[in-house]
């Protein structure tokens, strides 16, 4: 087991930061912490780093425990949002800094940072300061800083959250084929699910300081297991049952579900999940205007008016789109390929595919 | 506009500063070098400066460690009555240094409490070394302060952090990260308690008896010259004083201009 916690819980005053966490991370995986902005990612992540303390519960690292061990001893790598080089010592001394501390001999050290300048392609920079350097390179250089007295853990928080969004891509890939080679178990904190979905092996979703579901991300898309993490994963169309059995049953084909009668419940349906044809085929479709069509580069989204009032979106190619030569205002029929059925009850989730 | 105001501001900087300056400097050297190295070089005059750098160092050292002490306690930590010590570190320059001194006599003086069973062990403040020690260090007490904390406070605690998961213990963390990064602040504060111990004359005027050889200070000095009607000696020294500050303060600048240009050029 690379990381543990049990049960820590986290207090500031009255808020609970973090609220009865549990999790496990198998060695060598690239874990990410996912939730929105006060959902206790970063005290999580901190609280394991021995930045801060737990009000109570555990922390294990390579199956040590360590809930009670100071910061310096818990051999951790870690990597700020804004990277907190030390602006007083050149690239090369930064990265120098973790073998300085372990007193390991000269020439090792040499050696160490050589080896961690090529891994970031930074050799030629390896004499400038800090300010000399763009923000992907900083934080490349923060990297390697946290990597070279291999550590047992590397805690990455908001990694790329400084960074515009074309060197946030590059480095993300390159954190995911980094982390291929080095493979030192990685937990980072983040709270862009596309990040989350490209980087890492599992995710664990958290939610106002608890955990709502942890497991690899094409899972946790596929079958979320609460409104929260079905609507954090990806835009959703929610559609209250009730208002689908108004639906005008001589207009629109009833949909082919045992639903349970208007009892507060509600389907879920993803944009790429709705079909969209012109002419109504044979399987059951609702009838539509496309209200307003926005073109995203490959994609193409269609913002529909269902004939009963209720609004819903849909994301098709640009090809398909074409191919059906739909354009606003459009009269249309849309059917259901996929969608989650979730009760008022938490946690209780249904699955159906058409 | 533009040119009216800088030229104002050029104007008034000769006025208030610059024509004093010069005034000193041509006053001390009228009789020529020879008569300006005499003058530095009477014995009153080499025992009354002796006097005051070494008050100064001793002052500039407490200073400098107990003001980045208090600077970090006041940035990095709660306690009750923070406020209170946070308004009490400017003291020192909300009253004037003869109240300063005055305080240090009614605290320690022969007719004090404390003062009489110091004597009693036979350890004198008032009128003594101890005195002018404690005199210039409290006048000069909020300087390292003032300097530190606000540019402890834009450090933050991010590479202290960092320090901390790489290994490195809070005394290593402090000397290798922050004692870098506050090092301006902290040279800029140092300087001023420099100047200042250096020139500081009320609370000594208070505190030290003036007694000549023994505990006349450099200013003490230079006011007694003026006093006897031999401004000669005065001008000269007054003119060492302030020169000793001033060439400090360029290097300082002059270092920190190379070593920044270093570390932020392209």
């Amino acid at each position: 087991m690379g990381i543990a916690v049990r049960r820590l819980t986290k207090r500031f005053g009255d808020y609970r930061a973090v609220d009865d966490v549990s999790f496990e991370i198998p060695s060598g995986q690239l874990v990410a912490l996912l939730g929105p902005s006060g959902s206790g990612k970063s005290t999580i992540l901190r609280i394991i780093a021995g930045l801060e303390s737990a009000d109570s519960g555990e922390v294990v690292l390579t199956g040590e425990l360590a809930t009670a061990m100071p910061v310096q001893r818990r051999g951790i790598g870690f990597v700020f949002q804004h990277y907190a080089l030390f602006r007083h010592m050149t690239v090369r001394q930064n990265i120098a800094f973790g073998l300085e501390i372990q007193k390991l001999p000269r020439p090792e050290i040499a050696r160490r940072v050589d080896e961690l300048l090529d891994l970031i392609q930074l050799t030629s920079m390896a004499n400038r300061y800090p300010t000399q350097l763009s923000g992907g390179q900083r934080q490349r250089v923060a990297l390697a800083r946290a990597l070279a007295p291999r550590p047992k853990v590397l805690l990455l928080d908001e990694p790329f959250g400084a960074l515009d969004s074309q060197v946030r891509d590059e480095l993300r890939s390159w954190l995911r084929r980094l982390h291929d080679e080095v493979h030192v178990t990685s937990l980072f904190v983040t709270h862009d699910q596309q990040e989350a979905f490209e980087v890492s092996d599992q995710i664990v979703v958290l939610n106002k300081g608890r955990v709502e579901q942890m497991g690899p991300p094409q899972q946790l898309y596929e079958h979320p297991r609460s409104d929260f993490v079905t609507k954090f994963l990806g835009s959703v169309n929610i559609l209250p049952v009730d208002a689908i059995l108004a639906m005008d049953q001589d207009d629109e084909s009833p949909l082919p579900l045992d639903l349970p009668g208007p009892d507060g419940s509600m389907v879920y349906v993803r944009p790429h999940d709705l079909h969209v044809t012109k002419q109504p085929g044979q399987k059951p479709a609702w009838s539509a205007r496309i209200v307003r069509l926005t073109h995203l580069g490959g994609l193409v989204r269609l913002d529909l008016l269902l004939n009963q009032g209720t609004p819903v979106t849909v994301q098709m190619s640009r090809d398909e789109c074409a191919q059906l030569g739909l354009a606003q205002g459009d009269e249309v029929f849309t059917a259901l390929k996929d969608l989650k059925y979730l009760t008022p009850a938490p946690g209780f989730v249904e699955d159906y595919v058409i | 506009m533009k040119w009216a105001l800088i030229g104002f501001v050029q104007l008034w900087f000769a006025i208030l500063i610059l024509a004093p300056a010069i005034a000193l400097l041509r006053a001390a050297v009228e009789g020529g070098l020879g008569s300006f190295v005499r003058a530095v070089s009477a014995p009153e005059a080499v025992a009354a400066f002796r006097l005051t750098f070494g008050v100064t160092a001793i002052a500039t050292v407490v200073n400098t460690v107990f003001g980045v002490a208090i600077a970090v306690v006041l940035v990095r930590h709660r306690f009750p009555g923070k406020a209170i010590v946070d308004g009490l570190v400017d003291l020192p320059f909300a009253v004037s240094p003869i109240i300063a001194g005055l305080m240090l006599v009614v605290l320690y003086g022969p007719g004090s409490p404390i003062g009489r069973r110091l004597a009693e062990w036979g350890v004198g403040v008032v009128y003594e070394l101890p005195g002018l020690v404690l005199a210039t260090t409290f006048v000069t007490l909020p300087f390292v302060v003032r300097e530190v904390v606000p540019v402890l406070r834009e450090f933050g605690v991010d590479q202290e952090e960092v320090a901390r998961t790489l290994g490195a213990g809070r005394w290593t963390t402090f000397v290798r990260v922050t004692l870098p990064s506050i090092r301006w602040g902290l040279a800029y504060g140092v300087m001023l308690t420099i100047s200042r111990s250096l020139g500081e004359f009320g609370a000594l005027m208070v505190v030290s008896g003036n007694i000549i050889g023994r505990t006349q200070t450099a200013t003490l000095y230079i006011h007694d010259e003026i006093e006897s009607f031999e401004p000669r000696g005065a001008y000269a020294a007054g003119l060492a004083l302030a020169a000793v500050s001033f060439i400090l303060m360029i290097g300082m600048e002059r270092v920190r201009a190379r070593v920044e240009a270093a570390e932020h050029g392209d």
